[in-house]
């Protein structure tokens, strides 16, 4: 019910030890380290050769995003230590050359791809202008400066009443017309003198003047030259993408492996950054938990031959503790909505065994249907095999799943059919047709889940002492006593006079004074709306059965039709119940979650624990 | 035909839930806009704003349980 028990730790060690005693922290994976803040003692600086080391991981990792590489990618380590031993690159300054070597090969063929792409892009501007003249017939040295002549080229939206325009001002011109994309190409020569009115009318039609680079030249030959090095540049291009694909295949593996080794390597160089040191020796401040206290003292000393000194700290327990949750599986499964909301703190009870009975539970009464049970439980299933990162929520879900199947027989409901034919499904509860009856079960869960919550909250403050225990958590549980008694005396069902009950009721108002001040007084009302709020947990439900009803009986009104009706009847059927199984898998999962965080975790959680990273852990 | 009074009951019933659905949607709204932000900026606060953009659902069980009571008013 606790969070595992930790005990801080103090290594001092010469200097000379440091690299073989971080290497075995590594790989022990125990050791939660403090990152020391610089004091009367220096912050320690990197080892040896860790400059050299991050310099190849930033090669490695920069060749892995040039070729795209996706760092995730399955490894093969078989075919890594052939293929390492073959080239004889097994120690880090093999790895670093051959990485820098790699590096420069493949920065150079990127430069290259770089330039031929620049060069086709401008090759295929010059064969467009090319094709552009050559469509209008005309020789690009016509729209030189002239002295008689003015010379027009470019887009304009309507060529024909352009011309006609143009045939109204004058009759001494010469034009060439060419359709390119959605606009037409004008190649136009006119007299100098009419040149300005020209221009205004072309204004008009939106001209767009296009001006070519090329000026003189054969349209024939150059446009086959250019076809040419056109071929000739896309050839060079295929040669360096399949050099680069080559290296991406061959080195990839390689890569990979060492883009993971490396960061290991380079955490290991850089952890003394997280030591304090004096001239020739070395402090490292950690958390490691208790069951594991002797294993570690053993195999420090061993390692070091005894040359290292092993201080167990007394720390004050308020202090930032690293919390580790322990539980066994299926338990372990509900740490992740711990995490969602906050990790506990290290005197706290952890409550995730019991979020591992209720959540479930609620879940269950919510949704409660064999059908729809096991719709979900298979979804579940098949997601855990598809998403192996994700099978913490998942085995939650899974036992939430087998939980609605439990309900749904209680209900007595499959795909919220309450009869099959004419054989009524037996049930304990129809949710249907007892809602009040559903009504104050669902109150009377929130009642007790809530007073658990106090219960726990008591336990949890006995630890700052018995009163503060009694003002901040016992007065609600004495108030709720006081109302009960006023309810049942005044409803004369014990022989006690109503001034008792309203007598404990004012005792407890008086400790919460005491204990949590006005905001305790504030918060009196939630007594009431917290274990209401719990009637969600019918509310919720009979949405989903409603819902169920009303697609059960608008298929089946179609199906009895026979032929195309009855194949509407089974589409409405089908996208009707998965839609309700969508809403009835969010619905109750977020109100569920919401029950426990909102109404259970306020009686007593605080929360703000900082989870347990041992060091050498991937993240 | 069901008289004045059973209707009146039942609008009522209507008001309680539908009021209070429209001001736990507003509430919600605003909250969750705002959560959203917050998420987007740290991962981590998820768990802390879901709480906030919920808060809001109780309203519309207190419209429900009151719309509920005043249905049963009918059945009797």
């Amino acid at each position: 019910m606790k969070p595992e028990e930790m005990v801080k730790v103090q290594l001092l060690c010469a200097k000379k030890q440091l690299r073989k005693v971080i290497k075995e922290l590594h790989t022990m994976k125990i050791l939660h380290i403090v990152d020391h803040v610089k004091g009367e003692l220096d912050i320690g600086s990197p080892l040896e050769g860790s400059a050299r080391v991050s310099e190849t991981l930033v090669k490695i990792r920069g060749i892995i995003s040039y070729l795209k590489i996706d760092p995730e990618t399955k490894v093969n380590e078989k075919e890594f230590d052939r293929f390492v031993n073959k080239r004889g690159i097994t120690d880090i300054e093999s790895v670093s050359k051959t990485a820098g070597r790699l590096y420069e090969e493949i920065v150079s063929l990127l430069a290259e791809q770089k330039e031929i792409e620049s060069q086709v892009a401008s090759l295929s501007k010059s064969l467009e202008e090319i094709s552009i003249l050559r469509e209008l017939n005309v020789d690009p040295s016509f729209f030189r400066e002239s002295q008689s002549l003015a010379s027009f080229l470019g887009t304009v939206n309507d060529a024909r009443s352009l011309l006609s325009e143009l045939r109204a001002l004058t009759q001494d011109y010469e034009v060439s017309v060419a359709p390119v994309e959605k606009k037409t190409m004008i190649a136009l020569f006119v007299r100098k003198k009419k040149k300005q009115e020209v221009q205004q009318i072309l204004s008009r039609y939106n001209f767009q003047e296009f001006r070519p680079a090329i000026k003189e030249g054969d349209l024939k030959k150059m446009h086959d030259e250019g076809k040419d090095s056109m071929a000739r540049l896309k050839a060079r291009q295929g040669k360096v993408m399949q050099k680069l694909d080559k290296l991406t295949k061959e080195w990839s593996n390689f890569l990979v492996i060492n883009e993971k080794r490396l960061s290991s390597l380079v955490e290991q160089e850089n952890a003394p950054l997280r030591f304090a040191e004096t001239k020739s020796t070395s402090l490292i401040t950690g958390w490691v938990p208790l069951k594991d206290y002797d294993k570690f003292f053993m195999r420090m000393n061993e390692l070091t031959q005894g040359k290292i000194v092993i201080n167990r700290v007394d720390a004050d327990h308020d202090a930032d503790v690293p919390i580790k949750l322990n539980h066994v599986q299926p338990v372990k499964s509900f740490e992740w909505f711990m995490e969602l909301y906050s990790l506990p703190h290290y005197k706290e009870i952890d409550p995730t065994i019991m979020m591992f009975i209720t959540f479930p539970l609620f879940f269950g009464f919510m949704l409660g249907d064999v059908g729809y049970g096991l719709v979900t439980l298979a979804f579940f299933l098949a997601l855990r095999k598809l998403m192996p990162d994700m099978r913490f929520l998942l085995n939650a879900m899974v036992l939430c799943s087998l939980s609605s199947i439990a309900f749904g027989l209680i209900y007595g409901e499959v795909f919220g059919f309450e009869q099959i034919g004419h054989w009524h499904i037996p049930h304990l509860i129809s949710r249907t047709h007892e809602v009040t009856t559903m009504l104050i079960i669902a109150v009377a869960i929130g009642a007790i889940h809530v007073n658990v919550g106090f219960i726990i909250g008591f336990f949890n403050e006995l630890h700052h002492g018995l009163w503060r225990a009694i003002t901040e958590k016992g007065s609600w549980l004495i108030i709720e006593a006081g109302i009960i008694l006023l309810v049942l005396s005044i409803l004369s069902l014990i022989p006690f006079d109503w001034i008792l009950g309203a007598a404990i009721i004012l005792l407890g108002i008086i400790l919460l004074i005491l204990g949590e001040g006005a905001k305790g007084v504030i918060e009196l009302p939630t007594l009431a709306s917290h274990a209401l709020s719990y009637a969600r947990l019918m509310a919720v439900g009979l949405a989903s059965v409603v819902l169920a009803l009303v697609i059960n009986e608008n298929s089946m009104e179609f199906i009895k039709g026979g032929g195309v009706m009855t194949a509407v009847g089974i589409l409405i059927l089908v996208i009707g119940h998965t839609v309700n199984i969508a809403l009835g898998v969010i619905g109750p999962f977020l109100h569920s979650l919401r029950l426990h965080y909102v109404e259970f975790f306020t009686k007593f959680y605080k929360g703000g624990g900082k989870r347990y990273t041992p060091f050498g852990e991937e993240v | 035909m069901v008289d004045i009074g059973t209707g009146l009951i039942a609008l009522s019933a209507g008001i309680a839930i539908g009021v209070s659905a429209i001001a736990a949607a507003w509430a919600e709204q605003q909250i969750g806009a705002a959560a959203v932000g917050a998420t987007a900026e740290n991962e981590k606060l998820f768990g802390k704003v879901l709480i906030l953009t919920v808060i809001p659902e109780t309203i519309v069980i207190f419209g429900l349980v009151i719309a509920y009571l005043l249905i049963q008013k009918i059945a009797i």
